[in-house]
């Protein structure tokens, strides 16, 4: 199954990503992402306790993939579920190889990346997103909200990570 | 229609620039809307447009790219109207220069791929050209739309202000494609340039994505493809972040320099996008002012296109399934009747994957709101497939509204010569857009010579040009009549093909007509197909899931020498069994056809356990055609398997893709069952209603549920994801389903749930409400007042069993 789905998956993935490395600081419960957006997270506060930046992800696969997962979940929906799969690990991967890319320049400037954190995460509400899509101009890579505020096409992640230098401890 | 039309193609016009990044410079904050600077610093604005009319620029682009209520607000119209007056004043007080009221995308996401309805759309942006309107601007910019459903939209709004408004203005309407040449959503340069050619606007447009460049691929493409003069925006590059800072490292002298070739590939307009600023405009003026104008000489072709995909008509053949449309089939006008999308979708999808290349879609049935229904089938088709659809309906009112939310340029299926229907369906062509199947018959019903059907194919081009419409765009039918009635009929129908295709018109055929109620319709059809081929058709309305007539099509087509390399035949045959003129051996009649076992029932049992759908359904037919009884068959088989498979699957033994795997063969084997089933056998175990509760648009473990649920014998409804609270109880109502299943994947749309059951229990008590879903467990089940919890799909259906069996 998984040697049907996968390629399927590859195929219809148009993986487009945004990065942007920006002043966050946590402050009395509240991280503040440049002069964009102010989100009230102690968890995040958590993940960024002591950082003067960090950098902010939005990652997705594109609306082909949505449609791909719909019209199988019709006709088969074993593959369809298959390649829901696939889908969702292969947004980590692109994550992945894009953070991997980061990480070695950061390296360079003797820093590195915390744990990424994304919007809805513990008490992260899930309200930020909007602001948070706004600024990365997530528009650019078709990345749009519902009404509820989830992401659409539905394989799109967004993070928060905290960069600090090397000999620092969070 | 007004100076700058006048303007157009005379001599070269040119955009201003980027506005976000010089707002930035004077220090608009990542969390500011740049319209609300309309009203906060107008001084700002004018400024901005003031540099760009000093270095030469004769259009700008007001500061309203998000000026809809969808990123304002109640304040977007005040935003707008700013926007339009600032750059008015920055004309006037220059004395040159055009005012273009700019509009960029909602940032939703269109139906069928969102959640924001299209007529919503089309109103957002309606009210905030009506604002823009009010002040005067001398043109309409739609730009860096990235969703061919939004720009449909867009320009709808655009054209449906202008008309409350009592105006004209040219509606410029620029796309930002990426380096295959797609939308993001993954329309092509020819079907969204054919789209908004049929829509009316005054000149199509590229910008934002790239520099100049890496545009030239794309503004080759729409130049080749699109009669409309176009106009290209680039950015100063890919933007690159230097120090937190949106940074664009394309320098004005290079800029300008790569804009030359545009102006070449015949662009009567140029300017620049993000990271553009005076200097680059200021550069591109003094590059390209002396250049002359290009006039480009396109082929007149005649596309339509769907989400995704275009087709040229006239260039070689092509088929258009036939399935969509309840006349003689039971199933469907079922499915239409009871509002069962999947069935509908399930219909496209095959017709497709049999190599259709766009397919019709007729729900003519007395006791439907046609509007109602075309649409909604319209847009569930486009939700799955990606070929342009022929939209077929006798009603106006039904073609326009599936016209209006159709994405892409539609087929229309159809005119005749009748004075009434070209009166009626010609002005929605004009208006929407669109290629027109033309019925060679009027008022005095189907003439019998090949002259008399010639005669009204000119009349009707004849009325067609006085909207507009060229006859390039008509596919005309010839008409196939049932040959079994009129043996000369199949004659003049072949005839009248061969005269329209020697005139140089397009002509389209329904074939499998020709053989009703004689034997073996394939061959009949088939060979009907294969003649008309040869006579010149272009567009065969036909069943291609029928091998027969599938197969004639594909050998047609390449033997009329449209299929190089005979690809397309080739690539046919693999997906079609074998064809032989032999009668394949019938087998004794004291052999099972197949020979699993010699219990009846065995096979099926062990296929459906196995989950071979292709097997199930073997042996299913094999067993009914020996006399099975179809509820033997369910008891002795069906059921038995999936019930083992279902305990093994609890038990660990089995995991999902299994379960489905089965789920699958057992619904592939029961439709041959089905058949043959009394009516209303097979309901007999209750209905569920499903949904995934509101603000949640994950479907998957919900639709695992609904397969299991319909092969253990439960009706289904299901009310997709995304369903607010009282759509449920709707739904409860209108179907008396004692149980419903809801299902969440996060924890922010639990409390949906909770809503959604609270109005059940309040609302309709006596109804059962199971819940399940990623974050759900049976403490916070209980908590949220659920009566059931189901932590996989097979619990729902032991859940279903106890409250419904």
């Amino acid at each position: 199954m998984l040697e049907a789905a996968c390629p399927l998956a590859r195929e219809a993935a148009r993986p487009r990503s945004l990065i942007r490395r920006a002043p966050m600081r946590a402050c009395e419960g509240r991280l503040a992402v440049a002069d964009a957006l102010v989100i009230p997270s102690l968890d995040l506060c958590r993940l960024f306790a002591g950082a003067q930046e960090g950098l902010a992800l939005a990652v997705t696969l594109g609306a082909p993939m949505d449609a791909l997962i719909r019209r199988l979940m019709l006709t088969d929906p074993a593959l369809g579920s298959a390649v829901g799969a696939c889908a969702s690990a292969l947004v980590d991967e692109v994550i992945d190889e894009l953070l991997d890319g980061q990480r070695e320049a950061l390296a360079g400037e003797q820093l590195r990346l915390s744990p990424r954190f994304s919007p809805g995460y513990g008490d992260a509400p899930l309200s930020c997103q909007g602001p948070l899509l706004t600024w990365l101009e997530a528009r650019r890579i078709g990345i749009s909200l519902t009404s509820g505020g989830l992401m659409l096409p539905e394989k799109s992640v967004t993070a928060l990570m905290a960069l600090r230098p090397v000999e620092e401890k969070a | 229609m007004n100076a700058i039309c006048n303007e157009l193609g005379k001599r070269l016009l040119y955009f201003d620039g980027g506005m976000g990044t010089l707002l930035q410079a004077m220090g608009l904050t990542g969390g500011e809307r740049p319209e609300t600077w309309n009203l906060a610093y107008p001084d700002r604005i004018l400024d901005v447009h003031r540099r760009y009319l000093e270095a030469g620029c004769d259009i700008v682009t007001t500061n309203t790219f998000g000026a809809t209520a969808a990123h304002l607000g109640e304040d977007a119209p005040s935003c707008m109207r700013a926007g339009v007056r600032i750059a008015r004043e920055a004309v006037s007080r220059a004395g040159h220069g055009y005012v273009a009221a700019d509009m960029g995308p909602s940032g939703r996401l269109l139906a069928p791929y969102g959640d924001l309805p299209f007529e919503d759309a089309v109103r957002l942006f309606e009210d905030a050209f009506a604002a823009a309107l009010g002040e005067g601007p001398d043109l309409i910019l739609i730009e860096t739309m990235t969703d061919l459903a939004e720009v449909k939209a867009c320009v709808l709004g655009a054209k449906q202000a202008l008309k409350a408004a009592g105006k004209q203005r040219p509606l410029f309407v620029s796309l930002t494609f990426d380096e295959r040449g797609r939308l993001l959503t993954g329309a092509d340069i020819p079907g969204t340039a054919a789209m908004l050619e049929g829509l009316g606007v005054t000149a199509i447009g590229l910008n934002c994505g790239h520099e100049p460049s890496a545009l030239m691929d794309n503004v080759r493409a729409l130049a080749a493809c699109s009669k409309l003069p176009f106009f290209v925006q680039p950015n100063a590059s890919l933007p690159v972040v230097i120090d937190g800072q949106t940074v664009f490292p394309i320098t004005p002298e290079d800029f300008a320099r790569d804009m030359v070739p545009m102006v070449q590939l015949g662009a009567w307009a140029l300017g620049g996008c993000c990271g553009t600023t005076p200097a680059h405009i200021e550069r591109l003026v003094s590059a390209t002012r002396g250049l002359p104008i290009v006039s480009r000489e396109t082929l007149p072709r005649c596309v339509i296109s769907g989400r995704t995909q275009s087709l040229p008509l006239g260039e070689g053949p092509v088929i258009i399934g036939e399935r969509l449309n309840p006349t003689g089939k039971k199933r469907l006008k079922q499915a239409l009747r009871d509002g069962d999308m999947d069935a509908v979708m399930r219909e496209a999808i095959a017709q497709t994957e049999a190599g259709a290349h766009a397919l019709d879609v007729n729900v003519g049935l007395p006791e439907l709101d046609e509007p109602a229904c075309l649409t909604r089938v319209v847009q569930a088709v486009q939700s799955v497939c990606d070929v342009p659809l022929q939209l077929d309906t006798a009603d106006p009112r039904a073609l326009e509204a599936a016209m209006r939310v159709y994405i892409g340029r539609p087929l229309v299926n159809s005119v005749c010569g009748k004075q009434a229907v070209m009166d009626a369906v010609f002005p929605l062509v004009r208006e929407y857009g669109g290629a027109v199947v033309a019925l060679t018959l009027d008022e005095s019903g189907i003439p019998e010579t090949v002259q008399g059907r010639l005669d009204i194919a000119e009349r009707i081009a004849r009325e067609a040009a006085r909207y507009g419409i060229s006859s390039g765009d008509l596919l005309f039918d010839a008409l196939t009549l049932t040959v079994a009635t009129d043996p000369s009929a199949a004659a003049v129908t072949l005839e009248t093909v061969r005269e329209l295709h020697r005139k140089g018109l397009k002509t389209i055929l329904g074939v499998s007509n020709v053989s009703f109620g004689l034997p073996n319709r394939p061959a009949m059809t088939a060979s009907f197909l294969s003649m008309a081929l040869a006579a010149g058709l272009d567009a065969a309305i036909l069943n291609p899931l029928e091998p027969m007539v599938s197969a004639a099509f594909w050998a047609g087509r390449a033997l009329t020498g449209a299929d190089k390399g005979v690809e397309g035949y080739l690539q046919a045959m693999q997906n079609l069994p074998p064809l032989t003129c032999m009668p394949a051996k019938p087998a004794p009649a004291n052999v099972p056809a197949v020979q699993d076992g010699p219990e009846t029932g065995d096979a099926l049992f062990r296929a459906i356990r196995g989950g071979l759908a292709g097997d199930a359904r073997q042996a299913a037919q094999a067993l009914l055609e020996r006399g099975s009884e179809p509820l033997s068959l369910i008891e002795g088989s069906v059921m038995p398997a999936l019930t083992e498979v279902g305990t093994r699957y609890e038990r660990g033994e089995l995991f999902l893709p299994q379960l489905l795997q089965s789920a699958n063969a057992a619904q592939v084997a029961f439709e041959p069952i089905r058949e043959r089933l009394p009516a209303q056998a097979g309901e007999g175990a209750g209905r569920v209603v499903l949904a995934t509760v509101h603000g949640d648009v994950h479907d998957i473990g919900k639709n695992i549920v609904k397969v299991l649920l319909q092969n253990y014998g439960f009706a289904v409804t299901d009310l997709g994801k995304d369903v607010p609270p009282a759509r449920v109880l709707d739904a409860v109502r209108e179907t008396g389903a004692r149980l419903v299943g809801l299902s969440a994947l996060m924890t922010t749309t639990v409390p949906a749930m909770r809503d959604t059951i609270a109005l059940l229990k309040k609302e309709a008590p006596g109804v059962t409400v199971v819940v399940g879903g990623a974050v759900l467990t049976q403490a916070y089940a209980d908590q949220i007042g659920a009566d059931h919890y189901a932590p996989d799909a097979m619990a729902t259906v032991r859940v279903a069993q106890q409250v419904l069996c």
